[in-house]
């Protein structure tokens, strides 16, 4: 049995008439780095802040390393390591002194790597709070979440208001702390992001799963996409077999093919002598809008 | 300065009223009812102009009434002696709202980003700035005309007089908007412009008040509160002091869309310096609060220790009123209750320096609500910090500062003119009363939502049932609202030690009870 550090099935909550979740399950292995994805309002902040303790689930089990997240919510909680999507600060206090004061609230008794991430995300700590821009905001609190060692990180939207090089600077502390052995919850809109990172992708809509899963296989039950450039057309290639959605335009030759013919395909393809040639595996976005797509022309029916 | 730095006035102001119209429409609430209920405080304290003539000649011509209430110069009607009674501090009040006002719609919308929201529309450089003054005009209108129309109600005063007394707010409400005007752009944070905006004008009101003590009228030309005190209400009637006025705003306003000109949005000519590096020691709930409270901790002691000094002074001056007059001594006794007239009076003060020190309290303990609101307790909570250790921190902070607190309050009045035993004793046995109030307050940060305005309801009503209940004749059962009512006396009544463990169990049932109740919620909620 594999060792799960987040545990939720079937989580409901709601606040009066509106619910928020709606039977959702999330699980997140030991040591993986787990995207938790979703539009806005499909219930991510919620499933985390009862995972945190703050709100008490209406029905449904939610399980953080085994344990109850309200009842035990202090214990746990110097396991974990939690960076919102709105970072607000003390707005007297300096960004250093926020810092200590996050670590120090977690119960982290020194935090090797805090000067090296205030140098990494370019964070001045003499600061006071009330002059920070959003993603100097948000830089406070992922210094906090990496100086110091952690069995999870949970993180709600992190980098939302950082540039593209602190982005950047998040992959790669984040890759570092899974390499450490921690596991991450990574709540995000930026597809990209998740792709590069996560092992595993949990796609929620108004507050229940659609997907979930490891992403190589979530890929590999969806066709790729291959591109070619033939002077001669596409002639013959609507028969072989596990060729999809055949679209000629010109000399421009797409279509969708199943994972396990790929090989003869190609091989088709190549006998009518292609000058360009592609096949792409599906991105997450293409899972995605999938998702969402086939839930729209649903709800459209 | 072109003409589309001005663009958009008219859309800004409409947002701006819209924000703003509680606070105009409490402001004038609150101006009425201290009016209405200062003049039935002095239709019982002194009904007659005998009685009010006595108190000129008396307590009024003590410096410590001179620099808090100014002098007292027209005895003739109830309405000159309410305005003495209140009037000054009244017109500092005034101030203080429409600077809130103009820094609320400058540095405020500033340092949470509308601003850049809106400057990126068809809304010109300067249009915050004219929302804000034109806003804070409105506010110090319907202070001005909350003023007026409490004396015409509750002192019967004619309509010249009560407008004198209106134009009077308008010439420190408008000077104190053009302050603000400029410290919002020279501060960067909207705290900071207000504390610069609040300094300048208890600067003015200190420089008036050395100036009525030495009856230098020079002196009060320097300050807004001595051109209000040239229009003269119930005297001269005068009123080319709004002038005056209309004219230092114009300046101040001009000045501060110069300095407006020379900056970019959120920033300010007065950046804050660097500040600590780290913060070793803040890692935990009860040293997070007292570093947060420090600074306006000092403040507030400061204030109580002024306050002391103020009731300490007077106390010679009571001794002396003693053996004379009758209304006042009646009046002092009905407020604090039987015994010599000097205890009485220290007594009766040290309950009034009680409530600052509820104040205080419940200042800190509200902090939990804004940080709940503002995000910042979700990652406290979120760290291994229970609800119980962030609630209780500012709850533990405030009961423990309620001791020394009231300790400097009566060690204050004592050293300076009164018994420094009873004056001590006085102010301490306040304690568990103030404890009520403070966990009352507590009680409704963990309950949160609209809950969490019980806070200040508390301080509310022990303040209008404890202060005033008795003057105007409230029945007893009201006036036994308030835990103030059950605190004994003390040095007029003996010491009696029942209530005082009656009310610390009731403070200590409300902290348990937050305990509980603070476990049972979703947080934010």
């Amino acid at each position: 049995m594999t060792d799960l550090v987040i545990d939720v099935e079937g989580l409901v909550k709601h606040y009066g008439s509106t619910h928020a979740l709606d039977g959702l399950d999330l699980r997140v292995e030991a040591g993986t780095i787990a995207g938790f994805l979703g539009p806005n309002g499909a219930g991510k902040s919620t499933t985390i802040r009862v995972l945190l303790g703050l709100h008490r689930a209406t029905a449904g089990r939610a399980r953080l390393f085994g344990r109850d997240p309200f009842a035990d919510a202090v214990d746990l909680h110097r396991r974990l390591a939690y960076v919102p999507g709105d970072v607000t600060l003390w707005p007297r206090l300096t960004g250093g002194e926020i810092v200590d004061l996050l670590l120090g609230m977690r119960g982290v008794r020194s935090a090797p790597r805090r000067e090296e991430m205030l140098q990494r995300f370019e964070l001045d700590p003499t600061r006071r709070a009330s002059t920070y821009s959003k993603g100097n905001r948000q830089k406070v609190a992922l210094v906090a979440a990496f100086a110091a060692d952690t069995d999870l990180l949970v993180l709600d939207e992190p980098t939302s208001g950082l540039d593209p090089l602190m982005e950047a600077q998040f992959q790669r502390c984040t890759q570092e702390a899974a390499d450490r052995g921690t596991t991450v919850l990574l709540s995000s809109h930026i597809l990209a992001e998740v792709q590069e990172l996560c092992d595993t992708v949990t796609i929620v809509r108004a507050g229940r799963t659609v997907l979930a899963g490891r992403l190589d296989e979530l890929r590999s039950v969806t066709r790729s996409r291959l591109v070619a450039t033939i002077a001669s057309g596409a002639e013959g290639l609507g028969e072989v077999e596990g060729v999809h959605d055949l679209e000629v335009d010109g000399d421009r030759v797409t279509c969708t093919i199943d994972d396990a013919v790929t090989a003869e395909v190609v091989a088709a393809v190549a006998r009518l002598r292609p000058t360009a040639l592609t096949v792409e595996p599906p991105s997450l976005e293409e899972l995605f809008l999938r998702q969402y797509g086939s839930d729209v022309l649903d709800q459209g029916a | 300065m072109t003409s589309t730095a001005w663009a958009g006035t008219g859309a800004l102001c409409r947002l701006a009223f819209a924000t703003e119209r509680r606070w105009i429409l409490g402001t004038f609430v609150v101006f009425l009812g201290t009016y209405v209920a200062t003049a039935a405080q002095i239709r019982q304290i002194a009904p007659t102009v005998g009685d009010r003539v006595g108190l000129q000649g008396t307590i009024a011509q003590t410096p410590g009434f001179r620099v808090l209430l100014g002098p007292f110069e027209h005895t003739a009607e109830i309405g000159g002696a309410t305005l003495w009674r209140v009037g000054v501090f009244m017109l500092a009040v005034a101030g203080m709202l429409a600077a809130a006002c103009v820094v609320r719609q400058t540095r405020r919308a500033e340092e949470q980003g509308q601003a850049e929201l809106v400057g990126a529309t068809a809304v010109g450089r300067l249009a915050p700035l004219a929302a804000g003054l034109v806003t804070a005009a409105a506010l110090t209108v319907a202070a001005a005309l909350g003023v007026a129309g409490g004396l015409v109600l509750g002192a019967g005063s004619g309509a010249t007089d009560a407008a004198a007394a209106g134009a009077q707010v308008v010439v420190v409400g408008l000077a104190t908007a053009g302050l603000a005007a400029v410290a919002a752009q020279l501060a960067q944070a909207a705290r900071s412009a207000l504390g610069m905006t609040a300094g300048v004008l208890l600067a003015a009101y200190a420089v008036r008040g050395a100036a009525d003590v030495r009856h230098s009228d020079a002196v009060q030309w320097l300050t807004p509160f001595g051109w209000a005190a040239q229009v003269d209400p119930f005297g001269e009637d005068r009123w080319y002091p709004l002038g005056v006025a209309a004219l230092a705003t114009a300046s101040l306003v001009a000045l501060a869309v110069v300095l407006r000109g020379r900056r970019d949005v959120g920033a300010g000519l007065i950046a804050p310096g660097p500040g600590r590096p780290d913060g070793p020691r803040l890692g935990a709930p009860i040293p997070l609060t007292l570093r947060l409270e420090r600074r306006a901790g000092v403040v507030w002691l400061v204030g109580l220790a002024a306050f002391g000094v103020f009731v300490g002074s007077l106390v010679p001056t009571v001794v002396r009123l003693g053996s004379a007059e009758g209304g006042l001594a009646e009046a002092l006794r009905r407020l604090g209750g039987a015994g010599a007239l000097t205890d009485v009076f220290v007594s009766a003060m040290a309950s009034i320096g009680a409530l600052v020190v509820t104040s205080w309290g419940v200042a800190v303990v509200t902090r939990h609500h804004a940080d709940e609101a503002g995000g910042r307790l979700e990652q406290l909570l979120a760290a291994a910090v229970s609800r119980r250790a962030v609630l209780l921190a500012p709850a533990v902070v405030a009961v423990a500062g309620v001791l020394p607190a009231l300790a400097v309050t009566g060690l204050a009045i004592g050293l300076s003119g009164g018994d420094l035993g009873d004056a001590l004793a006085a102010s301490v046995v306040q304690a568990p009363a103030v404890w009520v109030v403070i966990a009352i307050a507590v009680l409704g940060q963990a309950l949160g939502g609209r809950w969490t305005a019980m806070a200040w309801g508390g301080v509310v009503v022990a303040t209008a049932v404890g202060q005033i209940g008795a003057a105007v004749g409230l029945p007893e059962w009201a006036q036994q609202a308030s835990p103030f009512t059950h605190v004994p006396g003390v040095p007029a009544d003996p010491f009696t030690l029942a209530p005082e463990l009656v009310l610390s169990a009731v403070a200590a049932l409300l902290l348990v009870a937050s305990v509980l109740v603070v476990h049972r919620r979703d947080v934010p909620r």
